[in-house]
């Protein structure tokens, strides 16, 4: 009962997700592709191996991993495109696949470079199509349009067919499609790449507003770090199809708050030599000649006393203390053993 | 199924194709002068014969010139979606709230119906004036080929579909479309009359659907089929459409739950 009561109130709700490819494989050359007219055989590469998500309404959350983690895999099960192997999805109770159209009325998406404008017609008239598409009343959708046209500075758009339009502004012509119908839950796969950072942060405003006005979910999949920063309260990092980080972003930012670089330049000509009184405190980063980098845990040893320690036994010309950036904060979800 | 987002993409499909205007042009050349060898072609052949096989020379040319004209209303749908599928558009597709097939089918009668304004209509009128174009041979005749005009489009656009789906398996489907486009060209009657093949040629294209493309309409049309057989023949050309329709269907249903999209 208990369980129950909780899956209807999460928006997203993912049990054991897997999914498979079938990767032909093909001998390099012209040989190869005569051979694989007529011998095939495949390759079974796991994308997804098992993912559990649990989802609340409003929540906004920041999916990353490297290329080919798995993400746009998950996102696309999520969305209803792609059949899961095994296990099970549901938004906001909805099976995306098998009533992929009536699902289709509570997402919204912006795929990458992928357009979900049309074409040839003027940004304007595309909206009304949408509006016809998701049979949106219009009352609605002349307030809502009105909203995101002043949000996204869109005006000098509207008249211009999509095909003419620069990555920036079609960027922002996209994400005013994907929420146009004021959506749920709004997938959003890489949509600041390749931008301007003043559009980026049209973009982060625009996303976080519409999110906290409406309610709406959000799964945002990024490189940039920025990205999750400014619009996202969790985190959840995916590698090689596993889920292996999920946390709100103030834990994440928490855990890591105490790692600190220091980075050393020395007089030339001395060596350097780590003062016997902070071993094992510190771990010495790839050095070149003149600059050290050492990691530290800024709870086990304040900065301040490591830098005393080590002018008394160097000859430091220069010195800085680096807090990480998120970047490097997710860098090392990866890699526990050199933050340890 | 609401049907006013139909009749929306629809109209906006008329529009888009207003926009090309370079295109326009270089099809009613390339139609226009198609028509003129046509009727070179068959003056050429009629030179010392009032009939050829028991047709004469203006119903030769008005079966040539309705035949040309009904050819330009072949695909277009499935090699969208095939388009589609190649370029991963697709993916977008299913994401909206309407069935794939709907929507194509939609923007192809969008499409279908401004050619049939800008291009069929005034090709006509230069047909009537400069080659001579006969009129239907009855008033049931003219009612009869106006219905079986429609399901030949339609017919048309769903073996277009079908193909079409077909790139969601091969990815690729160019030789599947070039193959088509000529079995289609040549078994339709598109170019010569069924009549005009060898009896074997003529017994094989009963039991396919591509006489139904252009033969059957035209041939009614001409009074080349006998007014006792028109509406049996409608009637084949509607089982075709059935038959297509739900076999399209099904194809497609199938393939969305096998589907992979390419890319990112």
């Amino acid at each position: 009962m208990m369980k129950e009561e909780r899956m209807s109130q999460s928006a997203i709700e993912v049990r054991d997700l897997v999914k498979h490819y079938k990767i032909l494989e093909r001998d390099a050359g012209l040989k190869g592709a005569i051979k694989a007219l007529f011998s095939r055989k495949y390759r079974i590469k796991e994308a997804v191996k098992g993912i559990d998500l649990s989802i609340a309404p409003g929540e906004r959350v920041g999916y990353i991993g490297f290329n080919g983690a798995g993400k746009s895999t998950t996102i696309k099960m999520l969305a209803g495109v792609l059949r899961p192997d095994a296990g099970s999805v549901r938004i906001f109770g909805i099976n995306p696949h098998e009533d992929r159209i009536q699902n289709a009325r509570q997402i919204g998406a912006v795929f990458g470079q992928r357009t979900q404008l049309f074409w040839d017609i003027p940004v304007r008239e595309s909206f009304d199509l949408l509006r016809e598409i998701y049979e949106v009343p219009r009352a609605e959708f002349e307030e809502t349009v009105a909203w995101f046209i002043a949000r996204l500075q869109l005006e000098p758009l509207l008249d211009v067919p999509v095909r003419q339009l620069s990555l920036g502004q079609k960027m922002r012509c996209e994400l005013a499609a994907a929420f146009l119908h004021r959506p749920r839950v709004v997938y959003l796969d890489e949509p600041t790449i390749g931008l301007d950072i003043d559009i980026k942060e049209t973009i982060r405003a625009f996303i976080r507003e519409i999110s906290d006005a409406w309610g709406t979910t959000v799964i945002l999949t990024t490189h940039d770090m920025q990205d999750i920063e400014e619009v996202c309260d969790r985190v959840i990092v995916l590698d090689e199809g596993r889920i292996i980080y999920d946390d709100r972003i103030e834990t994440l930012k928490q855990t890591f708050n105490n790692e600190r670089t220091l980075e050393i330049t020395l007089d030339e000509g001395t060596t350097f030599t780590i003062p016997p009184s902070v071993t094992g405190l510190v771990t010495e980063l790839a050095s070149e000649t003149d600059t050290i980098q050492l990691a530290f845990n800024h709870h086990e040893i304040s900065s301040g006393q490591l830098i005393r320690e080590i002018v008394n036994c160097n000859q430091v010309k220069d010195l800085s203390v680096v807090v990480p950036k998120m970047e490097t904060l997710i860098r090392n979800l990866y890699q526990p053993e050199v933050s340890a | 199924m609401r049907l006013q987002k139909y009749v929306a993409l629809a109209a906006s499909q008329i529009k888009v194709d207003m926009a090309y205007t370079a295109w326009y042009w270089a099809s009613m050349f390339s139609v226009t002068m198609r028509l003129f060898i046509l009727y070179f072609f068959w003056q050429a052949v009629y030179e010392n014969k009032t009939d050829v096989s028991g047709i004469s020379l203006s119903m030769m040319l008005t079966y040539a010139v309705l035949a040309t004209m009904l050819d330009q209303f072949r695909g277009g749908a499935g090699r969208e979606l095939a388009h589609l599928i190649k370029h991963g558009g697709v993916a977008v597709e299913l994401l909206r709230p309407y069935h794939l097939l709907d929507k194509l089918l939609a923007q192809d009668i969008g499409t279908k119906t401004s050619t049939f304004f800008r291009s069929t209509l005034p090709l006509l009128v230069i047909a009537m004036l400069f080659i001579g174009v006969d009129p239907p041979t009855s008033i049931e005749s003219a009612f009869a080929f106006s219905i079986s005009v429609v399901l030949a489009i339609l017919l048309a656009t769903l073996i277009d579909l079908l193909v079409g789906v077909l790139s969601f398996y091969t990815v690729n489907v160019w030789g599947l479309s070039v193959l088509q486009e000529a079995i289609i060209t040549i078994m339709s009657g598109a170019i010569i009359p069924l009549t005009l093949f060898p009896d074997w040629f003529q017994t094989i294209s009963l039991y396919l659907p591509f006489a139904s493309l252009v033969y059957v309409p035209v041939a009614i049309y001409t009074g080349g089929i006998d007014a006792s057989a028109i509406w049996s023949s409608i009637l084949i050309q509607l089982a075709w459409v059935g038959a297509f329709f739900i076999f399209v269907r099904l194809l497609f249903a199938y393939a969305v739950r096998k589907v992979t999209v390419f890319g990112g």
